[in-house]
């Protein structure tokens, strides 16, 4: 949302950009924006190939799936390649696939909850019957 | 000889980075002496990558060497693709608008020329694709070449006459716009400074990069750059209550009109045209008006003659003459002579190393 703001209204360069995204905050994803900044500024290669060695460096940090990684993958490949509306309606694109794909992730997570309670009782149970 | 090393060195780092990786490499085996005289870089797809120097041209070869016909080191539409979204920070929509206008402005004040397919959205270019053409201009800001004429445009210690500067393409309206502003701004002699505004439509009189101008303009200049003449006056008036107001290249009669109402509001102008002489500028639209209401007090002329000699010529509103100043052309700031006790350096991103001295020759217009 925040680098939408930055690209659309903003019309700073991405480097700039993440620049702007890892000051004064201390939570992951500006952890992120400053890693791919330093990447792009220090080794001096390009802001597609900062973006995808960051996401390796975060792989491990990160609890995603497969699909969510290829997303945030594929977001590199588009980032600065296009104008201003094509990058803002694809950064709304993505926005709209993780939501997605977090609504099913709390499906999933509420599915197995149940699972796991209903697990849980039964498991009691057979405790129980075992005792007795 | 240390001089042409570093700029050597600057050049490598303000535009060679962003050209395709045989042509750096190539370029970098070119002789100093060419590298350092260097005009233009003119790269086009499916033709061989050509340089502009010393009022000549040549094609650049694999192994750095310039020549006089075309080499075989051909540049491919997608190393012009990719050498542009270099030049853009990998961020093409931050720099559309400019883009879309023909041009952009990196860092050293360079500018970057692109042509190729237009996109067109209702009447007007809003982006540029099949790039076919870039041009690399390598900036130079000539300080001290307005330092005589400047004498002629002063009223008293802290006002000025409104002035247009005429001359054809090429022969360094801009550069001497700028030097004027810069002396103006920073006051000489008896003359206090004044607080100036430079609208600076197409960027190329501050060179500003990222909000940093990269040529000197003086400690009391304001710069409005990429915008139109016409609304960047108006911004000016109302936020920076300028005394004066610079502005290039008019053409428009929008920008004539806009010109008439900020001397009506008592402010000074300096300004640009293209034109060979007050008589054939007086025959352009929207400029008759100008020049019957008397809006110009100073007129300066730039010609030159077939030996390269530039005439720099100052007259009054009457049209007599106040002052003919002879400068010698296109040589390098390292060439020997040291004409007209000028300074000839590179835009401020370059001076870290101290100023260059040399000829004071106008310079093509960057």
């Amino acid at each position: 949302m925040e680098l939408e703001n930055e690209i659309r209204y903003m019309n700073r360069p991405l480097g700039q950009a993440f620049m702007f995204l890892s000051r004064g905050k201390k939570d992951r994803t500006s952890g992120f924006a400053q890693r791919v900044y330093e990447l792009h500024k220090k080794m001096e290669i390009s802001i597609g190939a900062a973006w995808h060695k960051s996401l390796e460096e975060f792989r491990y940090q990160w609890p995603l799936q497969r699909e969510e990684w290829d997303l945030l993958s594929g977001i590199g490949e588009v980032l600065g390649k296009t104008d201003r509306e094509s990058q803002s309606s694809f950064l709304l694109l993505m926005r709209e696939k993780f939501a997605a794909r977090e609504k099913a992730a709390e499906e999933d997570r509420a599915k197995k909850d149940r699972l796991y309670k209903n697990l849980g009782i039964l498991g009691g149970l057979a405790v129980v019957l075992v005792l007795i | 000889m240390q001089d042409k090393v570093s700029l050597k060195n600057r050049f490598a780092g303000e535009v060679l980075q962003f050209l395709p990786y045989r042509i750096k490499h190539s370029l970098m085996q070119t002789d100093t002496n060419i590298l350092t005289d260097l005009e233009e870089i003119r790269l086009r797809s499916g033709k061989p990558a050509m340089l502009h120097y010393r009022g000549t041209d040549g094609f650049l070869h694999e192994n750095g060497r310039v020549l006089g016909r075309p080499s075989n080191m051909l540049v491919s539409a997608e190393e012009l693709a990719d050498t542009v979204y270099k030049f853009c920070e990998n961020s093409w929509y931050a720099y559309q608008d400019d883009i879309s206008k023909g041009f952009i402005t990196i860092r050293g004040g360079h500018r970057i020329g692109i042509v190729g397919t237009p996109v067109i959205k209702d009447g007007l270019v809003i982006n540029m694709r099949d790039i076919s053409s870039v041009n690399i201009r390598f900036a130079r800001e000539v300080i001290g070449c307005g330092e005589r004429t400047v004498n002629y445009l002063i009223n008293g210690s802290r006002d000025i006459y409104n002035t247009l500067i005429i001359s054809p393409p090429g022969l360094g309206k801009t550069t001497l716009l700028r030097d004027i502003v810069r002396c103006l701004s920073e006051g000489f002699g008896f003359f206090s400074g004044v607080k100036i505004g430079v609208v600076d439509e197409r960027g190329e009189i501050a060179a500003c990069y990222k909000g940093y101008p990269q040529n000197d303009l003086g400690s009391r200049t304001d710069v409005i750059n990429g915008i139109h003449k016409k609304v960047g006056m108006e911004i000016l008036l109302r936020s920076m209550s300028p005394c004066v107001i610079a502005l290039d290249e008019m053409g428009s009669p929008e920008d004539v009109s806009a010109v008439m109402q900020v001397i009506n509001a008592g402010i000074r102008i300096i300004g640009t045209v293209h034109g060979y002489d007050i008589r054939a500028v007086k025959m352009r639209r929207g400029f008759y008006e100008l020049f019957e209401d008397k809006a110009f007090e100073r007129f300066i002329i730039i010609s030159v003659d077939t030996k390269l000699q530039y005439c720099v010529k100052v007259l009054d509103g009457d049209g007599n003459v106040l002052d003919v100043e002879y400068q010698s052309g296109r040589k390098h700031p390292y060439n020997s002579k040291f004409n007209n006790g000028g300074l000839c350096v590179f835009p401020a991103a370059y001076r870290t190393g101290g100023m260059h001295t040399g000829n004071s020759g106008i310079s093509d217009g960057t």
